[in-house]
């Protein structure tokens, strides 16, 4: 079951499991983010590629107005992830 | 050597994923397999299922997946019996230094399980594609 939400302080919450059958619905909210934001992965136990597709676009997106996405809470199993992609160099992980 | 060999069709669709992954689910806790191994195997078999969903969505065959468990190590394999060729093993084109506006996540699937598993194998004769790997359990 994947969930994710924008909460009051305009960070995002993922949480379950963001595959490729999710990702339209992880992209339909994170094209509302138009500011530099923290995305939550605490709660987050898996990620595919399209997930990470997903990401990377909004990064980019975000990116052409000097804002960008930072990655909190990263499971280390998503985080070998990251690293393996090179991913940990485009986005700050904290 | 005493194995255990399980098996299940799923039809050619991105929806078919949740099926797939209660597949993989119902194995992995059968074998009491560590979370760190079902990451691994969720993530192969979704890479691989996927791509063959995405480049062949007029194969007539249903998908099959099959999981063996053997010794301490989990033997997986997907076929597509009616594909062209697509060899998995080959070194995939993404190239991990370019910058923010030049990545592109295509190919990245398929790179990252080839950095995760082990004994990555292809084989296509007779319109039949066959993707194996193996996951050591411990």
């Amino acid at each position: 079951m994947f969930d994710i939400r924008i909460n009051e302080q305009g960070n995002v919450i993922l949480s379950g499991r963001l595959d490729a059958a999710q990702t339209d619905r992880a992209m339909e909210i994170l094209k509302k983010v138009t500011e530099s934001v923290s995305v939550d992965f605490k709660d987050l136990q898996y990620i595919s590629s399209a997930g990470l597709g997903v990401l990377l676009a909004t990064q980019k997106r975000l990116g052409q107005s000097g804002k960008r996405l930072k990655l909190i809470n990263m499971p280390k199993h998503i985080r070998d992830v990251f690293h393996y992609a090179r991913f940990d160099m485009i986005f700050e992980i904290e | 050597m005493n194995s255990e060999v399980v098996e299940r069709t799923f039809q050619r669709s991105f929806n078919q994923l949740q099926d797939v992954f209660d597949f993989t689910n119902e194995f992995a806790i059968a074998h009491a397999i560590n979370d760190k191994v079902r990451y691994v195997l969720d993530l192969a078999v979704e890479e691989f299922f996927t791509n063959m969903v995405k480049y062949n969505p007029r194969g007539r065959s249903e998908l099959l997946v099959r999981m063996v468990l053997e010794q301490r190590e989990v033997i997986v394999h997907l076929v597509d019996p009616d594909s062209e060729s697509f060899d998995v093993t080959k070194e995939r084109s993404v190239d991990l230094q370019k910058s923010l506006e030049e990545r592109k996540p295509g190919g990245l699937g398929v790179f990252l399980v080839q950095k995760l598993v082990d004994n990555l194998h292809y084989s296509h004769h007779n319109r039949v594609s066959t993707i194996s790997f193996r996951l050591p359990l411990e």
